[in-house]
């Protein structure tokens, strides 16, 4: 007897899963972000003690935040745009339309990915460090930046690819409730 | 000729429905292009990094949790419940609860389009039950959600403060006296229009046989007062950051949450998500636009704007009539924080050469991005009211809002007229 098949794993649950990751990882930088703070400030009112290093290490959830937030924005189709001429298009032209947004979007990502790399790579070969008490090596910070522009065009690219088969689109991503 | 070229692009790709964050950063990208070639895109990276890592804007997904806590918790309902037995009996009634609810869930809230929706799924289809006039609730509760932006705490005001380097503590007290002005002026004009035709406002005459339990409203409404006065309190007194407010404001809201026993794991879940969604909007249009200051300030278009400005010998009125015509048209079609991260950074060296106070343009701006707000084709907030009851129309929203438009344009010739309007309670403070 053998055990029951698994139906195969499609790339669009892949893709969801990594959104979950994402949505996890962004709501315990929030979390976080608030219990550090609270914590800094109840300690500097009470017994004047302070950490020194909440600061740095707040800006860098801001940009952790930031980049998976948008990945989130991104997957919840809640980034701005203006739709008035865009609502007025046929289906077929929409479709286009969506293609060549997300094609420049790619290219958008593909440009701040490299470029970012570029910083980082300086950053590591002359080994900048944070001037604060934490001595962070700022390559892994900044890290956050390109990781979050790959999972956004990790996004972008499946938006795409759903527009052209959109038959393969049975699952709904989440929506957050308007 | 290259900021013609840009700001063409721009237009082109946010008319063609590009996600407005794309569209500025692919100008951004052309921009330093045209200026530098390529080798000023080596700087992307640095500039990628000076404009994300930022304490200043940790203060925003802060105050969005907090008023997303908050509004999970149920908050709209007990305003509305607290607020409307006390001043039900004035000419208009519970058309006033629109606009002190407003403001006062702006005083938590950072954004127009949460406070607009926060009180509209309570009041508005409450109102048309009671056979008020739809287009009066629907004009007022429009015209209260715009306080959002401007009653502290505003996420406008921080994002302006990002692109001008002011105060945001200082932003945040330049908004509360005009904040306080244009909702007396509202419930002024909802008083007038009850009092000329009571039928618009037939509540109001029955209501006042009904017990009312202070108890009840003291309950409702006292807790989130406290929260109010502990979140600006502190920024006002220099006690705490922005950031720690937002964050001790959070915390109280998480308390506030757990008396009226609606603090859920589910709740929890939903305001993070929220929070990440319209922080994800808001820091990464703001990442995008300081890419673009960047390109702006490259390129010195803002100060050959200043040498435009004097050589056509524009006066500082003149300048802030067309400032007042240029935001109003550009609000129709554009998001109001886009419409703030891309002109500011421009626009900013020809305030320092007027002499204009960059605080009192904060509010001034700020004021102007109301009015876009509630602009056909784009108002977000006509749509916003809209939504929140399934039985009235855009059109009934839009003719609702045109006496309040027309109220808010006032009050903008009168903060030009009587700029101690904005200046006045920060300079208080500061002393």
């Amino acid at each position: 007897m053998s055990a029951p098949k698994m139906p195969p794993q499609s790339d669009r649950g892949a893709v969801q899963t990594l959104y979950n990751v994402v949505e996890t990882v962004a709501s315990v930088a929030v979390v976080v972000m608030v219990c550090l703070v609270v914590l800094e400030v109840l300690l500097r009112s009470t017994i004047g003690f302070s950490f020194g290093f909440v600061d740095e290490l707040v800006s860098y959830l801001v940009v952790l935040i930031t980049f998976f937030g948008v990945c989130v924005t991104f997957r919840n189709k809640a980034l701005f745009r203006v739709e008035m001429f865009y609502a007025k298009l046929s289906g077929t032209s929409r479709k286009f339309l969506d293609l060549f947004h997300a094609v420049l979007s790619l290219a958008l990502c593909g440009v701040l990915i490299y470029y970012a790399f570029f910083l980082i790579s300086s950053s590591f070969t002359r080994g900048t460090i944070s001037q604060s008490k934490l001595e962070t090596p700022l390559y892994i910070p900044q890290l956050i930046i390109p990781a979050g522009l790959i999972i956004l065009a990790v996004f972008i690219l499946d938006f795409a690819r759903l527009r052209l088969f959109p038959s393969k689109s049975q699952n709904i991503v989440t929506k957050v409730e308007e | 000729m290259e900021i013609a070229i840009v700001m063409g692009l721009l237009i082109a790709l946010i008319f063609s429905g590009l996600w407005i964050q794309m569209a500025v950063g692919v100008s951004a990208v052309v921009y330093i292009y045209l200026i530098q070639g390529l080798g000023g895109l080596k700087a992307l990276g640095i500039v990628s990094w000076g404009s994300a890592e930022s304490y200043t804007l940790s203060a925003i997904p802060l105050f969005v949790f907090m008023a997303e806590i908050l509004l999970g918790s149920g908050l709209s309902t007990r305003l509305y419940n607290g607020i409307s037995p006390l001043i039900r009996k004035l000419p208009g009634g519970l058309l006033h609860t629109n606009v002190v609810g407003c403001g006062l869930f702006a005083a938590v809230s950072g954004g127009s389009a949460p406070t607009a929706a926060a009180m509209g799924t309570v009041a508005l289809p409450e109102l048309g039950k009671k056979g008020y006039n739809r287009k009066l609730a629907a004009g007022s509760l429009a015209a209260g959600g715009t306080l959002g932006i401007l009653i502290p705490p505003s996420i406008t005001f921080i994002v302006y403060s990002m692109f001008t380097d002011t105060s945001i503590a200082q932003l945040f007290m330049a908004g509360v006296v005009p904040g306080i002005v244009l909702m007396l002026l509202y419930m002024t004009y909802i008083a007038i229009r009850a009092f000329l035709q009571p039928e618009l406002a037939p509540a109001h005459m029955s209501v006042s046989d009904e017990k009312v339990n202070y108890r009840q409203c003291l309950f409702d409404i006292l807790p989130l007062l406290i929260l109010i006065i502990i979140v600006l309190g502190s920024i006002y007194g220099g006690i705490a950051t922005p950031t720690e407010a937002g964050a001790i404001g959070t915390f109280g809201a998480i308390i506030i949450a757990r008396m009226y026993k609606s603090f859920t794991f589910e709740i929890m879940k939903t305001a993070l998500r929220r929070t990440l969604v319209l922080s994800g909007n808001v820091l990464f249009i703001v990442f995008v636009s300081m890419i673009f200051a960047y390109a702006t300030a490259r390129s010195g278009v803002g100060e050959d704007l200043v040498d435009w400005f004097q050589a056509l010998g524009l006066s500082q009125y003149q300048f802030l009539f067309g400032a007042l015509v240029f935001y109003g048209v550009l609000g129709c079609f554009m998001e109001g924080l886009g419409m703030i991260a891309i002109t500011v950074p421009i626009l900013y060296p020809t305030l320092v050469a007027y002499g204009i106070d960059p605080i009192w343009f904060g509010v001034y701006i700020v004021i102007l991005v109301e009015l876009g707000q509630l602009t056909p084709p784009l108002g977000v907030i006509l749509f916003v009211v809209a939504s929140t009851w399934d039985e009235i129309s855009i059109e009934e929203v839009v003719l609702g809002v045109l006496p309040f438009y027309l109220i808010i344009v006032t009050f903008v010739f009168l903060l030009i007229f009587f700029p101690d309007l904005a200046l006045w309670f920060p300079r208080l403070m500061t002393n």
